[in-house]
């Protein structure tokens, strides 16, 4: 390239990422990955990161400007498998390095280098939730130094119902079924004869919408087994106010909410970075269904989205009949590793095998089996669970 | 969706030409167009070759395009392979739909190509950008229990000039200074020696693609092999009416077909042939004549196509595979090209993985060339690296 040598830093101090924020985050916004920003990313690190795990962050300057970042952690995994991985999995999917547009090879390059000199020396490095689009698994394998390459497999990919947002939201309603239209406009009066309005969270009610949203979403999941959202207890509201503080103002953290009365009856958190908005997780109360309140807002939400100029909405893992009425498009997310050829990579083979193989049983499943069929094991397992 | 279709008549797939381009426009790959495709097909497709388009519509509107064609070996048992048109001399091929659609549009092409008969043993999605999703988009759309293996045979450098997001003397000014100097120093020579360029329009089309496949013949003469060379008269036949179609383009969409040449006193010293869709232009190749090597002709003919794509508002020039050094000097980034097959699980696997292991060696003495051997030795070794299956 025409460009001066990359220069490599990686961080291992939470409190040296902070400086990095606006350079991060212009990042975050040119690759459209809202789950990458600064602000997201440090509040999951400081408040939902198991507590052995420590930042490794790969940071690829170029004449001083920041190009390329790539926030992993580090975490002993089982029976001493040094694992690094991108944050927040748990919570939803897109995950991926950042790299300036059209730098990612390079960047992938600078990245591979730096942790195939980290230390503790990974055994595996996960790369979960990411657009199988891009690059970064083969880039990595392929630039990683030495004779012998990672081993690379991508053993899951999980369909995410997309809304390309073109044209107007008129447009993409009518694209819908006349029924969907017919219902969006019934529930709609239905909810404005019951005393309910939708609303967008704002800086002042913050707390108050977290709060609301993961009790609505814990009033729903306690009957329906575990949910990440539940797990980390009050964690997980702190590391959501801390990244909504940040957030909110610049509207890239958005809580939709339906009201009857003051009283919160759905509720749902999105995130956006440079055109794209993605459904983080939601929660509504089963007593008012009749409403269709997840209906109505994830509706409300599209035509905000289209209003702000936004290109397409993510509307997170899960072919459900309830996230196809509103697609028209599909952006599945795939799982990889990177094992890496050292001392101890059969070791490291025999612990993920099990990983691989029980992904691969699940994809067997889906292929082979039915809907309804699917649904039957799944309901086993929850019992199982209990 | 209402499904896929596959189409074995060039007349049938003809009509779909306008559709088919509107996606390969809005998906900005000049390569994967009716124009490139039907021409290369037309003109240099093999002649036991059997076409095998697979067209997904949805309410009638085209929303996916699959332009494959069947190529089975004489020998009985053969491997029956399906490959893109023109694969064999594009720079990139996909399969093209409606942007959000990929993935709806794989499975659909997955099923169609599992239905095939005879079976496909090997399915050829090459070359491709490496971000491309369809070998694992159709790999999972496949049906049945076993979903089939992607094996990635290659994977080369492309570098990419970034030409969004400001002006040529902006873009100029993040050289190196010594690049720039250079550039400039090209430039006045080749004026002093009353150098000329232009692009070739309608009425000089014929001729000036005689000129360049006349300065590439001539410049791999010497140099080893070519797979242009090799194409015979075929090539400007294919060329021609490639041309003749993208410079007959609708308003707005003229100027796809950019063939560039210089000329000294009126005579051609370099042709460069790119292609541009969506404000994507790649590059397709160039020939100059060695004489003039003092001038850089090749490195005058790229700067004269980021001015050009400046000029047009393009987005970014791909200056084809390979990571050679004075592409480098123009380049902003590298999105590589990755050559991938997708061989079905079923009865004739390990026959063909036999079939064709002299194209999974040569893959790893490539992969491994490049990363054990410096860059002058891997240039030296390049005519005969080169001549491996691809």
């Amino acid at each position: 390239m025409s460009s001066g040598a990359l220069e490599v830093e990686l961080i291992d101090e939470l409190g040296a990422l902070a400086g990095l924020r606006p350079e991060w985050d212009g990042l975050a916004v040119a690759d459209a990955l809202p789950l990458m920003a600064p602000d997201w990313v440090i509040a999951w690190l400081e408040h939902l990161a198991p507590a052995d795990a420590v930042p490794r962050v790969v940071c690829v300057r170029e004449r001083g400007a920041l190009i390329g970042l790539a926030p992993f952690y580090v975490r002993e995994g089982r029976r001493g498998r040094i694992d690094y991985r991108l944050p927040g999995i748990e919570l939803a999917a897109r995950l991926a390095p950042l790299a300036a547009p059209g730098r990612e090879w390079e960047v992938a390059g600078a990245i591979a280098g730096a942790l195939a000199g980290a230390s503790p020396r990974p055994d595996l490095v996960a790369l979960e939730g990411m657009p199988p689009e891009s690059c970064w698994l083969a880039a990595l394998r392929e630039l990683w130094p030495g004779r012998v390459r990672p081993f690379a497999r991508t053993y899951h990919v999980h369909g995410c119902p997309t809304v390309t947002l073109a044209g107007t939201y008129e447009s993409w309603l009518s694209s819908r079924g006349a029924s969907f239209r017919k219902n969006l406009r019934r529930r709609g009066r239905m909810l404005e004869a019951e005393g309910g309005a939708l609303r967008l969270g704002t800086p002042e009610t913050l707390e108050a919408d977290v709060a609301s949203l993961l009790e609505l979403h814990a009033g729903r999941w306690r009957e329906r087994g575990e949910s990440s959202l539940l797990t980390p207890g009050e964690r997980m509201p702190a590391m959501l106010i801390q990244a909504g503080r940040a957030l909110t103002p610049s509207g890239r953290f958005r809580v939709w909410l339906a009201e009857v009365e003051g009283r919160p009856i759905w509720a749902n958190l999105f995130l956006s970075a440079g055109g794209e908005l993605l459904a983080v997780n939601s929660g509504w109360d089963e007593e008012y269904a009749r409403l269709s309140p997840p209906l109505l807002g994830m509706a409300r939400a599209i035509e905000d989205a289209y209003a702000r100029g936004e290109r397409r909405l993510d509307i997170g893992i899960g072919d459900d009949s309830f996230k196809l009425q509103f697609a028209n498009g599909n952006a599945p997310v795939a799982w990889g590793i990177l094992a890496v050829a050292n001392r101890r990579l059969a070791a490291t083979a025999a612990r993920t095998a099990p990983m691989l193989a029980s992904g691969a049983v699940r994809d067997a499943a889906k292929r082979t089996l039915t809907p309804e069929q699917i649904e039957r094991l799944r309901g086993a397992r929850r019992k199982l669970a209990r | 969706m209402s499904g896929a279709e596959t189409i074995d008549e060039l007349g049938a797939l003809e009509e779909l030409a306008p559709a088919w381009d509107a996606l390969a426009v809005v998906r900005a790959q000049p390569m994967s167009g009716p124009a490139w495709m039907l021409a290369w097909w037309r003109h240099l497709a093999p002649a036991d070759a059997a076409l095998r388009a697979i067209a997904v519509r949805e309410g009638g509107e085209l929303i996916g395009i699959a332009p494959f064609y069947r190529e089975r070996g004489r020998r009985r048992g053969a491997t029956v392979r399906y490959r893109l048109l023109a694969d064999e001399l594009s720079t990139s091929a996909v399969p093209l739909a409606a942007p959000g659609r990929e993935w709806e549009v794989a499975r659909a092409l997955a099923r169609a190509l599992a239905a095939e008969r005879p079976r496909p043993d090997i399915v050829a999605l090459e070359p491709a950008p490496l971000a491309s999703p369809w070998p694992l988009a159709v790999r999972e759309g496949w049906p049945g229990g076993l979903r089939p293996l992607i094996v990635r045979h290659d994977l080369q450098s492309a570098p990419v000039v970034l030409l969004g997001g400001g002006s040529f003397e902006e873009w100029m000014a993040r050289r190196k200074g010594k690049f720039r100097a250079s550039l400039r120093r090209l430039a006045r020579m080749f004026d002093e020696e009353g150098g000329t360029s232009r692009l070739s329009d309608g009425r000089s089309l014929s001729e000036d693609i005689g000129v360049f496949v006349r300065l590439h013949g001539e410049r791999w003469r010497e140099r080893g092999h070519s797979r242009l060379a090799t194409l015979g008269e075929g090539l400007g036949e294919m060329l021609a009416d490639a041309g003749a179609a993208l410079l007959e383009g609708r308003e707005g969409e003229r100027g796809r077909f950019r063939l560039r040449l210089l000329e000294i006193g009126g005579a051609p010293v370099c042709a460069d042939l790119s292609l541009a869709a969506g404000g994507h232009i790649v590059g397709f190749n160039a020939g100059w004549d060695e004489r003039y090597s003092r001038l850089s002709p090749a490195q005058l003919a790229i700067l004269q196509g980021v001015q050009e794509g400046f000029r047009r508002g393009d987005e970014r020039l791909q200056l084809g595979w390979g990571g050679q050094a004075y592409k480098l000097r123009f380049a902003d980034g590298d999105e590589p090209i990755a050559w991938n097959l997708l061989l079905p699980v079923r009865g004739r696997l390990a026959l063909t993985f036999a079939a064709n292991a002299p194209l999974l060696a040569g893959a790893r003495v490539r992969g491994a060339g490049r990363r054990l051997l410096s860059e002058e030795r891997l240039a030296r070794l390049r005519p005969l690296v080169e001549r491996l299956p691809r």
